[in-house]
């Protein structure tokens, strides 16, 4: 007879916890409770832990791929080893300046905010939510409400922090809306995430200029995201079909299945201060920005 | 109590493995450990009352660790745990086959509160088909697994108990009454 009543009491509790986090999301600032942000921390080292054999057999298995075929792969790379050892000293120097490395120095300069990298060390494990876990919290500068992104684009929102961690929404969770447009025609419409891979642009009006392949982009009218981040190209058009609106599936410019290394944004938009709160240390706006 | 800490203790471990495997696995094809952990614990562990106190304490730490809101995953390993020891009374739940149909009913539930609770109060919209269409993916991911994860699970919750034992004193009970 006491397991009946424990279940409702329990289920009376996780009830209680919902609609008390849900006010405390809306109202005020999401730093986690000190135990809470203990535990969260705790559960970061415990995952480089044990991610560190996982990664250690993922390394030694994609070594085993990659060395099949390798022996007479071997024998004519040697013969061109000695030709492009030259080029090599020439192509050094543009590599430098080149791929990856010059890619987020563009991007630092066009967003003109300080980005602080961070690694993903934890992913969500149910079917309804789409988060990460950041190795990076409150006492590095990170704060709910900053975007997240990579230089591919945007990954999503930093929700709640502790000390030396921090958790973000990614743009593919249900309950993300973001203010875009469509870099092309700039028709403007919201990116919405659908609990799976793919992201649709809603609220578009009947008629408007969207094709496959156009790149959409945050439009900075949500107070949320800078203007111009990539959020991803169009994959499916829909036709407005008797309705107001139409709608069409977005192809995420990030790749959420390889994401490993991201950049927190060290800013956060001053409406985003309604929802979470105001900010203790004042320095987060960008370089010339108005003074609140 | 030895016993309750170390499950919980397997349980996060689980939970930490969970999110690493994700990185490899992304949904549909991660199988939800937790959740067929909490499973089996409705079919082996025998107190209840600390089951129930257990699971909600595993749906605490993934809460906590995911964006969910606070008390979403509790509600969802309660289902679970509550769900399989209801249905271990009126069924046979023994052999291979209605293990994983019972890991697909768990797991269809599962997702049902989840995306209710979040729908309800996290301000979610309804998923498209193709979620739909991944669930079912994980669904059987899920039910391919479970006969595997409750007999190991089984199998813990046996060898705890065999540790209990050995260090239980031996207790000599004197009849004093009339023979």
């Amino acid at each position: 007879m006491a397991a009946p009543l424990v279940l409702a009491g329990f289920f009376l509790l996780a009830l209680v916890a919902m609609i008390s986090d849900r006010g405390a999301r809306r109202a005020e600032a999401r730093e986690m409770p000190w135990w809470e942000g203990l535990f969260v921390d705790s559960m970061v080292l415990g995952h480089k832990v044990v991610a560190a054999p996982v990664d250690g057999v993922s390394s030694v298995w994609n070594g085993y791929v990659d060395l099949v075929g390798v022996r007479e792969q071997n024998a004519q790379l040697k013969s061109r080893v000695s030709e492009l050892e030259e080029e090599v000293l020439q192509y050094r120097e543009a590599l430098v300046t080149s791929g990856h490395l010059q890619r987020i120095a563009e991007m630092r300069k066009d967003h003109e905010f300080s980005m602080l990298p961070s690694e993903v060390v934890g992913f969500d494990s149910g079917p309804v939510f789409r988060s990460v876990l950041l190795d990076r919290g409150g006492q590095d500068g990170v704060d709910s409400g900053q975007p997240v992104i990579t230089d591919d684009g945007v990954v999503g929102l930093v929700t709640a922090t502790s000390g030396h961690s921090a958790r973000a929404m990614l743009v593919l969770d249900s309950q993300s809306a973001i203010d875009a447009f469509v870099q092309r025609s700039r028709v403007r419409g919201i990116v919405r995430g659908r609990g799976t891979g793919s992201l649709e642009f809603g609220f578009v009006a009947r008629g408007a200029d969207v094709e496959v392949g156009d790149l959409v982009v945050t439009s900075g009218l949500g107070g949320v995201y800078p203007k111009g981040l990539r959020l991803g190209t169009i994959e499916e058009a829909r036709g407005a079909e008797g309705r107001l609106l139409r709608e069409a599936m977005l192809r995420p410019a990030v790749d959420f299945g390889r994401l490993e290394q991201v950049f927190v944004m060290l800013w956060r938009a001053p409406s985003m201060d309604l929802l979470y709160g105001e900010k203790s240390d004042a320095p987060m706006d960008p370089p010339g920005a108005e003074p609140r | 109590m030895k016993r309750l800490l170390l499950t919980w203790g397997l349980g996060v471990a689980l939970l930490l493995l969970q999110s690493v495997l994700l990185g490899f696995l992304p949904f549909p094809w991660c199988p939800d450990l937790v959740l067929l952990l909490t499973m089996a614990l409705g079919l082996h562990w025998v107190d209840r009352v600390s089951g129930l106190a257990l699971v909600a304490a595993l749906g605490f730490c993934a809460d906590f660790l995911s964006g969910a809101l606070l008390g979403q995953h509790v509600l969802v390993y309660l289902v679970s745990f509550g769900g399989t020891a209801l249905l271990s009374r009126r069924l046979n739940l023994r052999g291979a086959l209605p293990l994983a149909l019972c890991a697909g009913w768990v797991t269809v539930l599962g997702a049902a509160v989840a995306g209710g609770a979040s729908m309800l109060l996290g301000g979610a919209s309804l998923p498209p088909g193709a979620w739909f269409a991944a669930l079912l993916l994980h669904v059987l991911v899920n039910a391919a697994l479970a006969p595997g994860i409750c007999t190991a699970i089984a199998v813990w919750l046996s060898w705890l108990s065999s540790e209990g034992e050995v260090h239980r004193p031996v207790q000599i009970e004197s009849h004093t009454g009339p023979t």
